[in-house]
């Protein structure tokens, strides 16, 4: 038997169902109904990281500036408290005081992670975290790294074809030395 | 707003910045995407060989945006379904992180590949010729799109049922898209198809350099 060739004109939806009912709608208030705002080209292999040291919920609300919390003072590092805007919506602000933006600073903090990791271990869609990492990095609470994909050449660029079969290459050894 | 096409970020107004992994750079991450029709074992090619247990997340958010009404209730109710991507990460020496990302299989959510294939090396697309049609919509959109990649016949049986030449015309593919077998639970399979990938990537970058 052989397989039945390739219609070019069309094809047929292929096999069974893959959609989930999700869970609940509560992502979308997260970020204050917005989901593509900013964070939009955000690549979701961009990693992530942390900037600051999220604070301790259960020692209360942390003053910028001021140690919250016993053991506070042996830290030299910020603790982390709802980063400012520069001229934040009133949604950015929302969503960087929740709980989930917290969970973002916690995944990261003192590891690199991808937008698409953090979607998994925090249990938020990945458009939600797009634009929670947008508005952490906005407030300077995290950096994003890889925001430019390394393998590709940009054609503005004419040295970057060099580049990128550079790291092509290594990606190659790499796999090869498995 | 665009995000910033720059990786340094803004001063951190929370705070001066504390120690990162040792001080260690930020890793240069690449991608590989893996397509394909539904159980055609793109999640079973990724768990072969990722350094991490196989991840899965919710991709697809509905274009428009979500109101909220007075009482706080959400007033759409079209972004009822999402779907779940599975993906995997491999370190590679010299800082290198490659991800794997599965696309779910399905025509109506092409969508949200050029999502998961912007900025990726290529992709490999898994077949199962017992089902061959469902592959079609991942080799038209790659194709289309001029994107590196490589057909990949999955050998559920361990055994091949279709020599590739068959497969090629039933695909009508270019002689310049490598077809191979492979076996998904296999690491060494897998990771020559990635090898394979890779090196395609690179024929199409020197090709376009020198051309
Ligand atoms: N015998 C055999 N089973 C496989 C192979 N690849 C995948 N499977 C099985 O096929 C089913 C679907 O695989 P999965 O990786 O989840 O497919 P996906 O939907 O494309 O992610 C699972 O039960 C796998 O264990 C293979 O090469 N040989
Ligand atoms: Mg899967």
């Amino acid at each position: 038997m052989s397989p039945f060739p390739r219609d070019r004109a069309g094809h047929r939806d292929g096999g069974a169902d893959e959609t989930v009912d999700a869970p609940s709608v509560r992502p979308y208030m997260v970020t204050g109904g917005r989901t593509r705002p900013s964070g939009d080209d955000l690549p979701i292999e961009a990693l992530v990281e942390c900037l600051v040291v999220p604070a301790d919920p259960a020692a209360g609300p942390a003053v910028p500036g001021q140690n919250a919390g016993p053991g506070a003072e042996t830290r030299s590092s910020a603790t982390y408290s709802a980063p400012r805007l520069a001229s934040p919506s009133a949604a950015a602000t929302a969503s960087l005081a929740g709980p989930e933006s917290r969970r973002i600073l916690e995944l990261t903090a003192g590891c690199y992670l991808s937008v698409a990791e953090i979607s998994a271990h925090a249990h938020l869609p990945v458009g939600v975290v797009r634009v929670l990492v947008a508005d952490l990095a906005e407030a300077g609470a995290v950096r994003v790294h890889g925001l430019t994909p390394a393998s590709l050449s940009d054609p503005a660029d004419p040295r970057s074809g060099a580049a990128a079969l550079a790291v092509l290459e290594s990606v190659l050894n790499g796999i090869s030395a498995l | 707003m665009a995000f910033p096409r720059s990786d340094v970020a803004a001063p951190a107004a929370a705070g001066p910045a504390v120690p990162h992994q040792g001080g260690q750079a930020p890793p240069t991450v690449v991608k590989i995407v893996v397509a394909g029709g539904f159980a055609v074992g793109k999640t079973t090619f990724i768990g072969s060989i990722s350094d991490i247990e196989p991840l899965s997340t919710e991709a697809a958010m509905t274009e428009h945006s979500v109101g909220v009404d007075d009482a706080g209730m959400v007033s759409d109710r079209k972004t009822s379904t999402t779907v779940a991507m599975d993906f995997g990460r491999i370190t590679l020496p010299g800082n290198l992180w490659l991800y794997l990302f599965g696309t779910p299989g399905q025509d109506r959510f092409l969508f949200m590949w050029d999502d998961l294939v912007r900025g990726a090396i290529g992709a490999v697309v898994l077949v199962d010729t017992d089902r061959l049609d469902q592959c079609f919509p991942a080799v038209d959109y790659f194709e289309s799109r001029g994107i590196p990649f490589v057909v990949a016949v999955n050998c559920f049986e361990g055994v091949a049922r279709h020599a590739l030449d068959d497969v090629r015309s039933a695909l009508a593919v270019p002689a310049d898209v490598p077809l191979i077998y492979t076996d998904a639970r296999s690491r060494a399979a897998t990771k020559q198809a990635l090898v394979t990938v890779v090196q395609t990537a690179m024929r199409r970058l020197a090709a376009g350099a020198t051309g």
